[in-house]
């Protein structure tokens, strides 16, 4: 193999004038060799990698990046992307969204163009700023809608279902699958609480001509809930839209409704499935409550989840850091994302950022993990709405989860 | 208005006046407050419940062990990050970043050892956490026991002032140079504070848990409102952190059902800011006045 130019160093370690010279004339021929195209194709295809490494969100955010991980082993095993293996360049935004600039500026000097993280709505809209500007491809873990807009992020991939497409599954399967009327809002007091609030009441409003009937809001720092679902029992809610994301609020939520022996459907994020809330509450306060997942990961009585993502979730079992995140390492965008990349790499037969970048945005029917992805120049969503489904959490105890399966609630 | 907001308001406002107790106990003889103190609440309620129900301890003997675990850790906080900013100035505020340190290197390791899925903790039997009806409100025995437990507490911890040793604290609270001529050793009484601060605190940490779970997330959501509590209170005054601490749990209560969203947290800030302007030494505290 052709090592490619190399620089002679002094004893001390520097370089002489004469030697730099010579390198660079070595350089500048052989881009005309035929050697020089072999030669790039050698060099490892550098993906960023930002995630947590340190403070309080590292050792929850870690399992979300397996999914790429698996993708980028897949592809090495069997060769890489024409021809070069995906390395991974590692840096550590502690989930700071102020952090993220400076991190983009960094892996900018390292000549990467495609990045795969953060993760987290307000530590990605934050690094989208930056990527953006300096044109580099990205795809981020975050579940609001301003993240799939691609006038506004030409260069970003949600590959994930936002808010608004949550909150649309949410409010029909209400209001029209239930054919309720009186519908409350429980949301967290977080960026995404109140982005998936705010299109649930518009959903309501314009796709059925409903008000909510109660909203509430809840610090996620508040020691007590039960206020707030006391509130909405008041109101005479007889279904709840419940935007919660996190473990401990959810239990307490669900325990103050068996206390008071209120259990109105309830569906909601994602979030609500890990496995660690059963600890907390009983199965029986968690009987009515749905939350939003993708449809190829779900069964019903007479459809299997699909063969690759059983294969998947067989392959996540070896990952025992995954374990009670099955579902959120599923539903992360960087497994479809790295091969989605592969894909128009191989079909461009090109590395360059803007060639990609309009592959990209032109893809129609990409067979991803989490459903067919299709992108426009404005939608850099790419689920289909017809893929986010509604799943039951209490199935996560049945023996046919595998971790990351869930049971599909009926007419969905 | 309805009366569960009375039993919601003692619950939250007991846990609040326990970690602003756990303040006053450091802040006596040092003048420092310890911003690490919610993490030393939140690793009280993580060793705890990885006691029970990791190694299988009994209640008692996981109570004992995760007090005198987290009570050594307030100790070597005062060993590295406190006692070497104080013996340079006794009036120095680098404790502020070294404290905040000490939290930060807490809730990481514990997020790293623990993860961030919160852990079940019952109480201890006969209590429970199962609701009954009383005179028209909701309670269950646990939420009792835990009212009850802190007044018991703060009540304790008055009459330790009272002893020899509690008076050497307020001695050096008062005038530490001339706690030092009457042969007190301000030194000895700050180390003893931070174990005993951190072992209250994780006391704190063992009794939410039941309530709250215990989690990574409990730190920091105990420590604003028990901070707020012991401000309201007059910094150092028990008496006074155990009446703020209800005050600001029934004012939460009450912010959470009867207002609209968005200002249910906004009340209880406001609460604090309008007591504090008004009288900024506190409830309890007494104005002094300074020769500058």
């Amino acid at each position: 193999m052709n090592p490619g130019p190399t620089i002679r160093f002094r004893r001390d370690g520097g370089i002489s004038r004469r030697s730099l010279l010579q390198t660079a004339t070595a350089i500048g021929a052989s881009a005309f060799a035929p050697g020089f195209s072999a030669y790039a194709q050698q060099q490892a295809f550098k993906i960023g990698w930002v995630r947590p490494t340190t403070g309080r969100l590292a050792s929850s955010f870690a399992p979300l990046y397996l999914g790429g991980l698996i993708a980028i082993e897949e592809i090495n095993a069997a060769g890489g992307i024409l021809g070069r293996q995906i390395e991974r360049v590692e840096e550590d935004d502690e989930a700071s969204p102020a952090k993220e600039p400076g991190i983009v500026r960094k892996l900018r000097e390292q000549d990467v163009s495609v990045i795969v993280g953060p993760t987290g709505s307000s530590q990605s809209l934050a690094s989208l700023a930056a990527t953006t500007q300096a044109k580099i491809l990205q795809s981020t873990y975050a579940a609001a809608a301003e993240a799939g807009d691609g006038k506004k992020y030409p260069y970003h991939y949600q590959l994930m279902f936002n808010t608004d497409q949550q909150a649309d599954v949410c409010a029909t399967y209400m209001a029209k699958t239930l054919g309720l009327k009186k519908i409350g809002i429980l949301q967290e007091n977080t960026a995404f609480g109140e982005q998936a609030a705010v299109s649930t009441k518009a959903i309501l409003q314009k796709k059925f001509g409903l008000e909510v009937a109660s909203h509430q809001v809840y610090p996620i720092t508040a020691t007590d809930l039960s206020a707030y679902v006391a509130n909405l029992q008041k109101a005479g809610v007889d279904g709840v839209i419940a935007w919660i994301a996190n473990v401990p609020n959810a239990a307490m939520i669900f325990n103050t409704m068996k206390t008071l022996n209120w259990f109105p459907p309830v569906t909601g994020h994602s979030g609500l499935m890990l496995p660690a809330l059963f600890d907390l509450v009983s199965a029986d306060a968690v009987k009515n409550v749905l939350a939003t997942y993708y449809r190829p990961f779900t069964w019903t009585d007479t459809e299997q989840p699909g063969l690759r993502q059983v294969a998947f979730a067989k392959r996540l079992a070896q990952f025992p850091e995954a374990k009670g995140y099955e579902v959120n390492v599923a539903a992360s965008p960087y497994y479809d994302f790295i091969y989605l990349l592969k894909s128009a790499i191989e079909a461009e037969k090109s590395f360059d950022v803007e060639v990609l970048q309009h592959a990209l945005s032109s893809v129609k029917d990409f067979k991803g993990l989490l459903g067919n992805i299709s992108l426009t120049a404005h939608n850099h969503c790419g689920i289909d709405i017809t893929d986010v489904v509604l799943v039951s959490i209490a199935s996560g105890q049945d023996a046919r989860a595998m971790g990351c399966m869930r049971a599909r609630a009926p007419n969905q | 208005m309805d009366p569960d907001i009375l039993v919601r308001g003692l619950t939250a406002g007991s846990l609040y006046a326990l970690v602003a107790v756990s303040f006053n106990i450091l802040y006596r003889p040092t003048n420092v407050f310890n911003f690490a103190q919610g993490e030393l609440v939140m690793l009280g309620a993580m060793l705890f419940a990885a006691g029970k129900s990791t190694v299988g301890l009994p209640w008692p003997l996981a109570l004992l062990a995760t007090l005198a675990a987290v009570g050594t850790l307030g100790l070597a906080e005062e060993f590295i990050a406190v006692a070497p900013i104080l013996a340079r100035s006794k009036t120095g505020t680098g404790w502020v970043i070294t404290t905040l340190a000490i939290s930060l290197i807490v809730s990481n390791l514990v997020g790293w050892i623990w993860g961030p899925d919160p852990i079940l903790v019952k109480p201890p039997a006969p209590l429970s956490l199962d609701t009954f009806e009383f005179a028209g409100l909701r309670l269950n025995s646990y939420v009792i026991a835990l009212a009850a437990l802190t007044i018991a507490l703060v009540a304790l911890i008055e009459r330790a002032y009272r002893t020899l040793q509690g008076k050497a604290v307020l001695a050096v609270a008062e005038d530490r140079e001339a706690a030092l001529l009457r042969g007190i050793n301000p030194a000895r009484l700050s180390r003893w504070s931070f174990f005993l601060g951190g072992a209250f605190a994780g006391l704190t940490g063992i009794l939410a848990a039941p309530i709250l779970y215990a989690s990574t997330s409990m730190g920091p959501a105990l420590l604003l409102k028990g901070f707020a509590a012991a401000a309201v209170g007059s910094i150092g005054n028990n008496r006074g952190a155990l009446i703020a601490g209800y005050l600001i749990g029934i004012t939460e209560a009450v912010g959470a059902s009867l207002l609209s969203p968005g200002y249910q947290e906004a009340v209880v800030f406001l609460v604090v800011l309008t007591v504090l302007l008004m009288r900024p030494q506190g409830l309890f505290g007494l104005a002094t006045t300074r020769t500058v």
